[in-house]
């Protein structure tokens, strides 16, 4: 029963542990964006992104609590929102849209499904924690190994990456209503 | 208004994961959702033409 319940445990780090990449690839994307195609970014999606990765991140270093996926659904709720406010500003008819696209749909379009897309894989997660492992049961147990630390490694980065980004764009103060260029770099 | 501070507090957030500081933790994740929200709120100006 014991290694049921270990067998549990590990699926769900691992699910954990793919969320937390799943996160940091959709903020590497935007980046990529911003960098090569000289896309300036809607920050505070990329925030709301931030906080889901934050709960995903915490499962693994500081143990599975059920406040840690509240936190994934908090952050997913928050980023829907913003988004879903981005793309009801350009529902009229004979709006382009704002900004490049990605298969066809803007980027607040993808991160409202990106939300959305979490709050399923969380759902989805909660039921294979019941298939697998003890029901009910959360493994309050920190996860150190190298690939657990690459993971949290890659996210602290892109954050650090975009905290850099933010001060060049914005300096220490508000953002301009249409960003163009990085003020701090002229 | 500083916009940079959501990440700053991100990056705390990540920095107290990594020490195994669960409380302070806590404390920036929450701070990091206020704000963003906050500024949310700040940057909305535009009304949305939308009748239902």
């Amino acid at each position: 029963m014991s290694e049921q319940r270990s067998f549990g445990a590990m699926l769900t780090m691992i699910a954990n542990m793919l969320g937390l990449l799943g996160i940091s690839l959709v903020l590497m994307v935007a980046f990529y964006y911003q960098l090569a195609l000289g896309e300036l970014p809607c920050l505070l999606q990329r925030a709301g992104f931030m906080a889901i990765g934050i709960g995903f991140l915490f499962n693994l270093r500081i143990g599975e609590r059920a406040s840690h996926y509240a936190m994934i659904l908090a952050g997913s709720l928050v980023t829907g929102f913003i988004s879903v406010r981005q793309v009801a500003l350009h529902l009229g008819a004979g709006d382009p849209g704002y900004g490049s696209t990605l298969f066809g749909l803007h980027f607040y379009t993808w991160a409202l499904i990106a939300a959305i897309g979490v709050v399923g894989y969380v759902a989805l997660l909660f039921v294979l924690k019941d298939v697998v492992g003890k029901r009910g049961a959360f493994e309050d147990t920190p996860v150190n190994g190298p690939t657990s630390n690459a993971a949290f490694t890659i996210f602290a980065l892109v954050i650090a990456a975009n905290l850099v980004s933010t001060v060049l764009e914005c300096g220490a103060g508000q953002c301009e209503d249409n960003p163009v260029h990085y003020p701090m770099l002229r | 208004m500083y916009m940079f501070l959501p990440f700053l507090r991100a990056f705390a957030a990540c920095a107290s994961a990594s020490r195994s500081r669960a409380g302070l933790g806590y404390l920036f994740w929450g701070a990091t959702v206020v704000v963003t929200v906050a500024w949310f709120f700040h940057h909305t100006t535009d009304s949305l033409n939308l009748s239902f």
